[in-house]
């Protein structure tokens, strides 16, 4: 995906949304390959693992369901919720919550958790819910290592146990891959780690 | 006696490799219990990342972990071959130097952590790890340290693929294999409780 929003993993977002306490609703844009109702299922799991007892899951069907929906929660105050459902979302549908935005205000974050098609549709059709919106972030895995934070870990490996690359991957294929931790990590930091056995 | 007149008939050789071969088998019986116990891991590396990141933020929330946010953020998951996955939180520290990126403990403690996880058929599986928590020099243990081996190292047929450091390098006693919120856990919560209300204070007394 190429949407120049921000990106965000789903423990990122689900911080953000616990923590937010401004207007406006968080919308997560998920690829269009993913089930964006997995996701927010996903979501409320890891805002329950931070600590929040009450989570709502609502999946919209309209416009007037998520509305109401919304407006007649039974949860504690400041406890979140996490929406799903906008691919079923016609032009109408984003259309009438455009006019709804005043109603949608509420005294708990709420989180939009969308495909970028459908993404694209509320920002077309209906741009003041668009411009209410607090922030979007494109969903993203979690990052691997720079090439400098690999660097600076095999250099500490290498100096600690006074051998070579080509030492440690002769050690391994010499045990048929018996090593202790941290020779394993310096194997995968070398992408050589298929001379170790498995599981 | 019988157990004398049988002594006597064998040589002290063959008592050796008697001995050797009934403690290979009760390490083995050791190995097989503390690493064939059942645990359960996320789906995936990017979840088994994002259970720790929460845990380490909601320990942060609570006052336990005092490190910047940032590098519980920066807890990192690199993809090897063969479906392994590096997950690293903190950087490489074997000279326990705390001004290397690290999580800090309330009191005083510090650690970091490198794990290794394997995808297989039957799920996410640990396949090795390293998570030490130091207390500083002059504390004792200065510092404990968790290691998994991979599978087939030297040590598993001796009981020891999964153990801890009490304080020493050359020491290792066996314990059983931990998910990493339970050792995140025992850090944050378990030794950081332990550590406020110490058992003994100064010298134990003997009885």
């Amino acid at each position: 995906m190429k949407s120049g929003l921000a990106t965000a993993t789903l423990d990122e977002f689900a911080f953000r949304l616990l923590n937010w306490t401004s207007e406006g609703w968080l919308v997560l844009v998920v690829a269009d390959e993913l089930k964006a109702s997995d996701v927010a299922v996903r979501i409320a799991s890891l805002l329950q693992a931070l600590g929040t007892e009450a989570v709502a899951l609502i999946t919209a069907t309209s416009a007037d369901s998520l509305i109401h929906a919304i407006r007649n929660r039974q949860a504690p105050p400041g406890a979140p919720t996490v929406s799903c459902g906008y691919e079923r979302f016609g032009a109408e549908h984003w259309r009438q919550l455009d006019l709804a935005r005043s109603v949608l205000a509420t005294d708990h974050p709420v989180g939009m958790v969308m495909s970028m098609k459908a993404f694209g549709m509320m920002q077309a059709e209906a741009p003041n819910l668009a411009s209410w919106v607090g922030a979007a972030w494109e969903g993203a895995g979690v990052l691997p290592l720079t090439d400098r934070e690999r660097t600076a870990r095999l250099t500490r490996l290498r100096q600690r146990y006074k051998k070579s690359d080509a030492e440690v991957i002769a050690l391994a294929k010499a045990d048929h891959g018996g090593v202790d931790p941290d020779l394993v990590e310096w194997l995968i930091l070398l992408g050589q780690d298929g001379v170790l056995g498995p599981v | 006696m019988a157990f004398s007149d049988q002594s006597k008939r064998k040589s002290s050789a063959q008592l050796l490799e008697e001995f050797k071969r009934q403690r290979h088998e009760v390490a083995v019986g050791l190995q097989e219990r503390i690493a064939g116990l059942s645990y359960r891991l996320p789906a995936t590396p990017d979840d088994l990342v994002q259970e720790i990141r929460l845990r380490l933020l909601r320990a942060e929330g609570e006052g336990r972990i005092t490190s910047p946010r940032d590098e519980i953020w920066g807890i990192k998951a690199t993809p090897g071959a063969h479906k392994r996955t590096l997950i690293t939180g903190g950087e490489k520290d074997f000279d326990r130097d705390k001004r290397r990126k690290h999580f800090a403990i309330d009191g005083g403690a510090w650690f970091d952590f490198a794990i290794t996880v394997e995808a297989t058929d039957a799920g996410l599986t640990l396949y090795s790890y390293n998570f030490e928590i130091r207390f500083g020099a002059k504390e004792s243990p200065s510092f404990v340290r968790f290691d998994l081996n991979s599978p087939v190292h030297d040590n598993a047929a001796l009981g020891f693929r999964s153990h801890l450091h009490p304080g020493t390098d050359d020491w290792s006693v066996p314990t059983a294999v931990l998910t990493p919120i339970e050792v995140i856990d025992l850090f944050t919560y378990g030794i950081y409780e332990r550590r406020r209300r110490p058992r003994t204070k100064g010298k134990a007394k003997r009885p």
